[in-house]
Protein backbone atom coordinates (compact mmCIF):
# COMPACT_ATOMS: atom_id res chain seq x y z
CA UNK A 1 0.00 0.00 0.00
CA UNK A 2 1.65 3.18 -1.41
CA UNK A 3 1.36 6.14 0.81
CA UNK A 4 -0.21 8.04 -2.18
CA UNK A 5 -3.28 5.46 -2.18
CA UNK A 6 -6.63 7.33 -2.04
CA UNK A 7 -8.28 5.06 0.29
CA UNK A 8 -5.42 5.51 2.87
CA UNK A 9 -5.60 9.17 2.61
CA UNK A 10 -9.72 9.24 2.51
CA UNK A 11 -9.25 7.00 6.00
CA UNK A 12 -6.73 9.43 7.63
CA UNK A 13 -8.59 12.37 6.57
CA UNK A 14 -11.94 10.29 8.32
CA UNK A 15 -10.46 9.79 11.24
CA UNK A 16 -8.70 13.48 11.61
CA UNK A 17 -11.44 15.21 11.26
CA UNK A 18 -13.70 12.75 13.61
CA UNK A 19 -11.45 13.21 15.81
CA UNK A 20 -11.44 17.21 15.53
CA UNK A 21 -15.47 17.15 15.52
CA UNK A 22 -15.40 15.29 18.73
CA UNK A 23 -12.68 17.45 20.56
CA UNK A 24 -14.82 20.58 19.92
CA UNK A 25 -18.01 18.83 20.96
CA UNK A 26 -16.43 17.78 24.10
CA UNK A 27 -14.98 20.71 24.64
CA UNK A 28 -17.89 23.07 24.27
CA UNK A 29 -19.67 20.14 26.89
CA UNK A 30 -16.64 20.37 29.28
CA UNK A 31 -16.81 24.67 29.04
CA UNK A 32 -20.81 24.30 30.02
CA UNK A 33 -20.32 21.77 32.56
CA UNK A 34 -17.90 24.12 33.84
CA UNK A 35 -20.07 27.17 33.56
CA UNK A 36 -17.17 28.99 31.17
CA UNK A 37 -19.88 28.84 29.03
CA UNK A 38 -23.11 30.23 30.68
CA UNK A 39 -26.42 29.37 29.60
CA UNK A 40 -28.20 30.77 32.71
CA UNK A 41 -30.35 32.91 30.06
CA UNK A 42 -30.42 30.06 27.83
CA UNK A 43 -34.62 30.44 27.96
CA UNK A 44 -34.51 34.16 29.11
CA UNK A 45 -36.07 36.64 27.37
CA UNK A 46 -34.86 39.50 26.20
CA UNK A 47 -34.53 42.01 28.93
CA UNK A 48 -37.24 45.12 28.34
CA UNK A 49 -35.69 48.47 27.00
CA UNK A 50 -35.23 50.59 30.42
CA UNK A 51 -35.42 47.54 32.63
CA UNK A 52 -32.61 48.03 35.31
CA UNK A 53 -29.63 45.67 34.35
CA UNK A 54 -29.73 43.75 37.82
CA UNK A 55 -33.18 42.54 36.40
CA UNK A 56 -33.61 38.73 35.70
CA UNK A 57 -35.35 38.71 32.71
CA UNK A 58 -38.49 36.35 32.80
CA UNK A 59 -38.00 32.68 31.22
CA UNK A 60 -39.95 32.24 27.86
CA UNK A 61 -42.08 29.27 26.47
CA UNK A 62 -40.98 29.79 22.53
CA UNK A 63 -37.33 29.06 23.46
CA UNK A 64 -37.81 26.12 25.57
CA UNK A 65 -40.30 24.48 22.61
CA UNK A 66 -37.61 25.20 20.23
CA UNK A 67 -35.07 23.84 22.58
CA UNK A 68 -36.90 20.44 23.07
CA UNK A 69 -38.04 20.36 18.99
CA UNK A 70 -34.58 20.87 18.33
CA UNK A 71 -33.16 17.98 20.42
CA UNK A 72 -35.52 16.07 19.29
CA UNK A 73 -35.58 16.36 15.78
CA UNK A 74 -31.43 16.35 15.39
CA UNK A 75 -31.83 13.56 18.11
CA UNK A 76 -33.41 11.29 15.48
CA UNK A 77 -32.13 12.54 12.42
CA UNK A 78 -28.22 11.83 14.05
CA UNK A 79 -29.30 8.60 15.29
CA UNK A 80 -31.25 7.42 11.91
CA UNK A 81 -28.32 9.02 9.55
CA UNK A 82 -26.06 7.06 11.12
CA UNK A 83 -27.68 3.82 11.03
CA UNK A 84 -28.59 4.36 7.56
CA UNK A 85 -25.29 5.54 6.49
CA UNK A 86 -26.61 8.58 4.47
CA UNK A 87 -28.45 12.06 5.18
CA UNK A 88 -31.93 11.08 5.01
CA UNK A 89 -34.83 13.16 4.09
CA UNK A 90 -36.89 15.37 6.40
CA UNK A 91 -40.05 15.15 5.83
CA UNK A 92 -42.55 18.05 4.80
CA UNK A 93 -44.81 17.66 8.27
CA UNK A 94 -41.26 17.31 10.24
CA UNK A 95 -40.47 20.97 8.71
CA UNK A 96 -43.48 22.61 9.23
CA UNK A 97 -42.88 21.60 12.76
CA UNK A 98 -39.69 23.35 13.48
CA UNK A 99 -40.62 26.18 11.27
CA UNK A 100 -43.62 26.89 13.28
CA UNK A 101 -41.64 26.55 16.19
CA UNK A 102 -38.85 29.03 14.99
CA UNK A 103 -41.68 31.58 13.85
CA UNK A 104 -43.06 31.61 16.78
CA UNK A 105 -40.13 32.54 18.68
CA UNK A 106 -39.12 35.30 16.05
CA UNK A 107 -42.42 36.69 16.27
CA UNK A 108 -42.38 36.64 20.11
CA UNK A 109 -39.11 38.37 20.15
CA UNK A 110 -40.28 41.33 18.01
CA UNK A 111 -44.03 41.30 20.18
CA UNK A 112 -41.72 41.72 23.38
CA UNK A 113 -39.11 44.25 21.55
CA UNK A 114 -42.45 46.40 20.33
CA UNK A 115 -44.23 45.98 23.36
CA UNK A 116 -43.77 49.38 26.01
CA UNK A 117 -43.37 48.75 29.59
CA UNK A 118 -46.54 50.67 31.59
CA UNK A 119 -43.92 53.93 32.96
CA UNK A 120 -43.39 53.66 36.74
CA UNK A 121 -45.77 56.22 38.89
CA UNK A 122 -44.21 59.46 39.81
CA UNK A 123 -43.00 59.84 42.74
CA UNK A 124 -44.66 62.32 44.79
CA UNK A 125 -42.55 65.66 45.58
CA UNK A 126 -41.48 65.16 49.06
CA UNK A 127 -41.36 68.55 51.05
CA UNK A 128 -37.69 69.55 51.93
CA UNK A 129 -36.30 68.11 55.61
CA UNK A 130 -35.58 70.36 57.83
CA UNK A 131 -36.75 72.50 61.51
CA UNK A 132 -40.96 72.78 61.43
CA UNK A 133 -41.74 76.22 60.94
CA UNK A 134 -43.42 77.60 64.00
CA UNK A 135 -47.35 77.53 63.47
CA UNK A 136 -48.56 80.99 63.67
CA UNK A 137 -51.79 81.37 65.49
CA UNK A 138 -53.88 84.50 64.64
CA UNK A 139 -55.70 85.21 67.88
CA UNK A 140 -59.45 86.08 67.52
CA UNK A 141 -61.69 88.04 69.47
CA UNK B 1 -12.58 1.28 9.19
CA UNK B 2 -15.97 -0.48 10.18
CA UNK B 3 -14.69 -0.01 13.76
CA UNK B 4 -13.77 2.85 13.58
CA UNK B 5 -16.85 4.18 12.21
CA UNK B 6 -19.33 2.60 15.10
CA UNK B 7 -16.30 4.32 17.53
CA UNK B 8 -17.70 7.90 15.92
CA UNK B 9 -21.16 6.89 15.73
CA UNK B 10 -21.15 6.32 19.71
CA UNK B 11 -19.17 8.90 20.38
CA UNK B 12 -21.13 11.51 18.28
CA UNK B 13 -24.75 10.20 20.03
CA UNK B 14 -23.19 10.01 23.22
CA UNK B 15 -21.90 13.63 22.58
CA UNK B 16 -25.23 14.51 21.77
CA UNK B 17 -26.81 13.06 25.11
CA UNK B 18 -24.67 14.71 27.32
CA UNK B 19 -25.34 17.90 25.78
CA UNK B 20 -29.33 17.20 25.89
CA UNK B 21 -28.06 16.22 29.55
CA UNK B 22 -26.27 18.88 30.83
CA UNK B 23 -28.84 21.43 29.57
CA UNK B 24 -31.74 19.36 31.53
CA UNK B 25 -29.31 18.99 34.91
CA UNK B 26 -28.87 22.89 34.77
CA UNK B 27 -32.69 23.24 34.08
CA UNK B 28 -33.25 21.18 37.13
CA UNK B 29 -31.03 22.87 39.61
CA UNK B 30 -31.99 26.04 38.62
CA UNK B 31 -28.63 27.60 37.11
CA UNK B 32 -31.14 28.12 33.35
CA UNK B 33 -34.05 30.60 34.76
CA UNK B 34 -37.25 29.12 34.15
CA UNK B 35 -38.99 31.30 35.85
CA UNK B 36 -42.26 32.84 34.78
CA UNK B 37 -42.46 30.74 31.69
CA UNK B 38 -46.13 30.21 32.11
CA UNK B 39 -46.90 33.75 32.51
CA UNK B 40 -47.23 36.50 30.22
CA UNK B 41 -45.27 39.00 33.11
CA UNK B 42 -43.48 38.59 36.21
CA UNK B 43 -45.81 38.10 39.80
CA UNK B 44 -48.54 37.57 36.87
CA UNK B 45 -51.14 33.98 36.93
CA UNK B 46 -50.31 31.39 34.86
CA UNK B 47 -52.24 31.79 31.55
CA UNK B 48 -54.04 29.12 30.01
CA UNK B 49 -52.94 29.54 26.32
CA UNK B 50 -49.23 29.05 27.40
CA UNK B 51 -50.02 25.75 29.53
CA UNK B 52 -51.62 23.97 26.88
CA UNK B 53 -48.65 24.98 24.81
CA UNK B 54 -46.24 23.72 26.97
CA UNK B 55 -48.52 20.15 27.38
CA UNK B 56 -48.85 19.95 23.58
CA UNK B 57 -45.08 20.65 22.92
CA UNK B 58 -43.85 17.79 26.24
CA UNK B 59 -46.85 15.67 24.55
CA UNK B 60 -45.65 15.92 20.78
CA UNK B 61 -42.14 15.76 21.40
CA UNK B 62 -42.16 12.75 23.41
CA UNK B 63 -44.89 11.09 20.51
CA UNK B 64 -42.34 12.16 17.59
CA UNK B 65 -39.12 10.55 19.36
CA UNK B 66 -40.89 7.10 20.50
CA UNK B 67 -42.55 6.74 17.09
CA UNK B 68 -38.87 7.99 15.50
CA UNK B 69 -37.18 5.13 17.31
CA UNK B 70 -39.73 2.55 16.33
CA UNK B 71 -38.89 3.28 12.77
CA UNK B 72 -35.43 2.45 12.81
CA UNK B 73 -36.07 -0.95 12.84
CA UNK B 74 -38.50 -0.97 9.70
CA UNK B 75 -37.31 2.36 7.74
CA UNK B 76 -34.94 4.05 8.87
CA UNK B 77 -36.42 8.01 8.21
CA UNK B 78 -37.86 10.38 9.91
CA UNK B 79 -41.17 9.31 10.73
CA UNK B 80 -43.48 12.04 9.21
CA UNK B 81 -45.78 14.60 10.99
CA UNK B 82 -49.71 13.79 10.42
CA UNK B 83 -51.31 17.03 9.25
CA UNK B 84 -53.86 17.16 12.09
CA UNK B 85 -50.76 17.16 14.88
CA UNK B 86 -49.13 20.13 12.95
CA UNK B 87 -52.91 21.63 12.31
CA UNK B 88 -53.07 21.74 16.46
CA UNK B 89 -49.69 22.81 17.21
CA UNK B 90 -49.96 25.88 15.05
CA UNK B 91 -53.23 26.63 16.94
CA UNK B 92 -51.85 26.40 20.21
CA UNK B 93 -48.79 28.40 19.02
CA UNK B 94 -51.05 31.04 17.53
CA UNK B 95 -53.11 31.59 20.80
CA UNK B 96 -49.75 31.82 22.48
CA UNK B 97 -48.74 34.64 20.38
CA UNK B 98 -52.32 35.74 20.43
CA UNK B 99 -52.02 36.06 24.33
CA UNK B 100 -48.29 37.86 23.88
CA UNK B 101 -49.84 40.53 22.03
CA UNK B 102 -53.70 41.29 23.91
CA UNK B 103 -52.24 40.41 27.60
CA UNK B 104 -51.62 43.35 29.48
CA UNK B 105 -48.14 43.29 30.84
CA UNK B 106 -48.02 44.57 34.29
Amino acid sequence: MSIFDPQLISRLVAIVVSIIVLALAFAVIRAIWKNDINLNHLLSESPQAGAPPDEVPKASLSRFQMLVFTFVVAGLYLVLSLETGTLIDIPEGTLALIGISSGTYVLGKVISGQKPTPPAAPAQPQPPAGPEKPRITRATG
Amino acid sequence: MAGFSFVVTVALVAMLSAFAFVTLLKMLDGSINTSGMLATGKDQPNDPERILMLIGTIAGAFAYFSYGLKSIATGGTLPPVPQEAVMALGGSNFLYIFGKIFRPRK
